[in-house]
This record gives structure tokens, sequence and C-alpha cells, in this order.
């Protein structure tokens, strides 16, 4: 049987160290890395290059916030499934990013399966 | 875990989606009205009234009921009724998810539950002494924050030593991580600690040994410093306080770079101790 093809996905982050983590979680599962971004001129830059099946995108970054390179991204392509990941999981942020267009919110800190099931979580919604 | 609101918390597990969370929260504020409008219909207020007291909300970060009391519109006993009455046509989230068939009464009562379970085990005690000192919510969500996240990111007993206000008995230590939180209050958290206690959180961090502060190692702290704020904001939030962090800043104390408070600000300082020796987390206002 063919192995089944894997779901990229680009992750955006300000800090190496998750940027690091998160590829880490991803090794072994069903999504493999497209590549990864420290800031959301280069997401942009990267989502129209790799165009991935899902973006993981930080928050609090410097200059430009997750929030308004989730617009852009959404700008770009409004089918683009965005998954917000930041440590500030309050109401208002996470209402704010699911009615900006984001597919869902993830909390930080948070293990490989939380990262694994939202990713299916989110790809299995679209079917 | 972080902390969470319930409707976050079922998004993770994929309980609901995030359409049925933003619909929920939709039909919850479509029902549920505010306190003014309570005051308005029982007629203690006038629209005039109300509008002072929302103007006045800008400025503050004091709630509706508190202000209105405050101003002389409304007695103590007044607002005490209004409350109840507010609360008793208030729709929870839950309730929300089962009146659009989202959950089942089953279902939410085992989810809450154990939602309530995972709140409470992240419940720490934090000290009395704590409530004493200027804007005391901020500074005991940062210092619960502080060991909850040593314990469970960096596996690090930490415990609190004390607490002062006096910025000439700052502790003097390696390092110092800065991050500043702006919104309805302005503050700067920071997380002064020894290069041990650094290296050691940044190897727990990196699940592998460190023994040089490089760049990459002081990431991986500047961002346990980040989950401390986001989840200590995210707690601040509950009590009605809108807060957004910037990215955390990493200085090297023993540089002529290192980390210097404010002449104009005042600090709140806890003290530390670990088994790699003292730390302190500063609010600086």
């Amino acid at each position: 049987m063919a192995e089944k093809k894997k779901a990229s996905v680009l992750v955006v982050d300000d800090s190496s160290f998750m940027l690091d983590l998160i590829s880490t979680f991803l090794e072994g599962s069903r999504f493999q890395l497209a590549g990864t971004a420290k800031d959301g001129k280069e997401a942009l830059k990267k989502y129209e290059e790799l165009k991935p099946g899902v973006v993981l995108l930080d928050i609090v970054m410097p200059g430009e916030s997750g929030t308004k390179t989730l617009e852009r991204i959404l700008n770009l392509d409004p089918q683009a499934r965005v998954i917000m990941v930041s440590s500030l999981g309050t109401e208002d942020a996470v209402v704010e990013c699911l009615k900006k267009g984001a597919k869902t919110f993830l909390q930080k800190p948070f293990e490989p399966d939380g990262l694994i099931s939202v990713l299916e979580n989110t790809l299995k919604e679209e079917k | 875990m972080g902390v969470k609101f319930f409707g976050q918390y079922l998004l993770e597990k994929g309980k609901i989606t995030s359409e049925q969370l933003l619909e929920a929260v939709e039909h919850q504020k479509g029902i549920n009205i505010s306190i003014g409008t309570v005051a308005l219909e029982k007629e203690l207020l006038r629209p005039e009234q109300i509008e002072k007291v929302h103007r006045e909300q800008y400025r503050t970060d004091k709630k509706f009921g508190e202000i209105a009391v405050d101003m002389g519109y409304l007695t103590p006993l007044q607002l005490d009724h209004l409350l109840k009455a507010q609360m008793s046509r208030r729709v929870f989230l839950g309730e929300a998810l089962v009146q659009k068939k989202f959950l089942t009464l089953e279902e939410l009562e085992e989810e809450l539950r154990a939602y309530r379970e995972e709140q409470e085990k992240d419940e720490t005690e934090v000290l009395g002494l704590l409530t004493q000192v200027k804007q005391a919510n901020v500074v005991e969500a940062f210092v619960d924050l502080v060991i909850k996240m040593f314990l469970r990111l960096s596996r690090e007993f930490v415990k609190i030593g004390g607490c002062h206000t006096n910025k000439d008995n700052l502790l003097a230590s390696d390092w110092t991580i800065s991050q500043s939180v702006g919104g309805d209050t302005n503050f700067i958290f920071l997380l002064t600690l020894p290069r041990e206690l650094l290296l050691r959180t940044a190897s727990r961090m990196m699940q592998k040994g460190v023994d040089e502060p490089t760049e990459y190692a002081l990431d991986a702290v500047k961002e346990f410093c980040n989950i401390i704020t986001g989840n200590a904001c995210s707690k601040l939030s509950a009590q009605g306080l809108k807060l957004k962090p910037q990215p955390p800043v990493a200085y090297d104390n023993s540089s002529p770079k290192k980390y210097v408070v404010a002449k104009e600000h005042e600090i709140v300082a806890v003290p530390l101790a670990s088994t790699v020796g003292e730390l302190e987390v500063v609010l600086e206002f």
C-alpha cells in the first residue's frame, strides 16, 4: 500500500527554540515540516513559496503581530488553514483569532500529542 | 497545562469546532445582559448616568458596578441586588453549547468536571503577604505561574522567600529576562536568576545539556518566560484585565548592558529559593 501523503506545516515563531521544538514534535508524525519563518514578513514569503497545508502562527512577535500576519495570509489565500499558537489563551485573544479566520488556537505550553491532535482535528474538519 | 477558559479547553480537546465556539459565544452575548441594562430595567439608573459610568470605565480598570457606587448612583445594597438579578439570567458558555446542541448535557457535565479538576490542580497557594502589595493580583498571578512553570517545564522546585518593595534590595544575579506588558495596566515582568539556573532551565526546555548561555539557550529561557507571562495574563483576564505582552528580552548583568530598573518606576520583588541558588520575580510598575 502506498504511504499516505504527509500534510505540510509552515511554523512561524520569533523563537528559534520554539521552531526547533515544534519541528521535533512533528518528526515521526503524519505531518512534515514545510519550512519555518521568524516574523510576519518572512511568513508571507514562505507561504507563497511553499503553499503549506497548515500554518502554525505565533501571536507575540517583534514587529507585526501574529494576528496581523493571519490577516495578510488570508488575504493572500482565503483557504489558508492557520492555527494560532500562543501562551496568551484569554477568551478575547482566542475569539479575535477565530473571528479573523484562524482555524483554531493552541495554547502554550503544549505536549507533542496536543499539537498533533490539534493538527489532525483541523484537517479533519475540512473533510 | 496552562490557564485557559472553558471554550479553549474544549477546542483543544477537539470536543467542539472553532465555528461552534464562535457561534456559542455570539449566542451568549445575544442573551446575556449587562449590569447597566439590568439597572435601567429596574429604573435604578438613567441612560445618562450609564453613559457617564461607561466613560469612567474607559479611564480606569474598574468594573461598572464599582464605579456606579463610587459615583453615588447606586448603593452597595442596590448593586448586590442587580448582580444577583444579572447572574440569575446569565447563560454560561457550557449552557450555550448545550442550547446550540453542540454538546449534550451529559457531555457538558463530564467536560466541566474534567476542566475543573485540571484547573484546581493548577491552583498553587501564594502566601498571604503578597496580598498587601501594589497591584497584588498581578504580583500573585506572576509568582504563582513562575512557581508552576519551574516545576512543570524545568522540574525545579522554587519556594517564596519573602516580598519587598525596595529597589536597593533587588537581587544582584547573573541574568535578567524582562517582558513588558501593556493594556489596562502597564508593567514589566522581570525574572532575575543565576547562570546555573538559567542553563538548567534552558537544558530542560531543550531536552539536552547546555553549558553555555548561547543565543539559542537564551531563546529557550525567553520562551519559558513568555509562557509564564502569557498564562499569567490569561489568569488576569478572568478578573477583567485586558493585557498584551511584548516579546521578552534577556540581559547579561555582568555586561555593561545589564538590566536597570527605571528611576521613576516602583517595584514589587519576590525573592525565591531554588536548589541551585536564589532567583527573584520583580514586577516593575
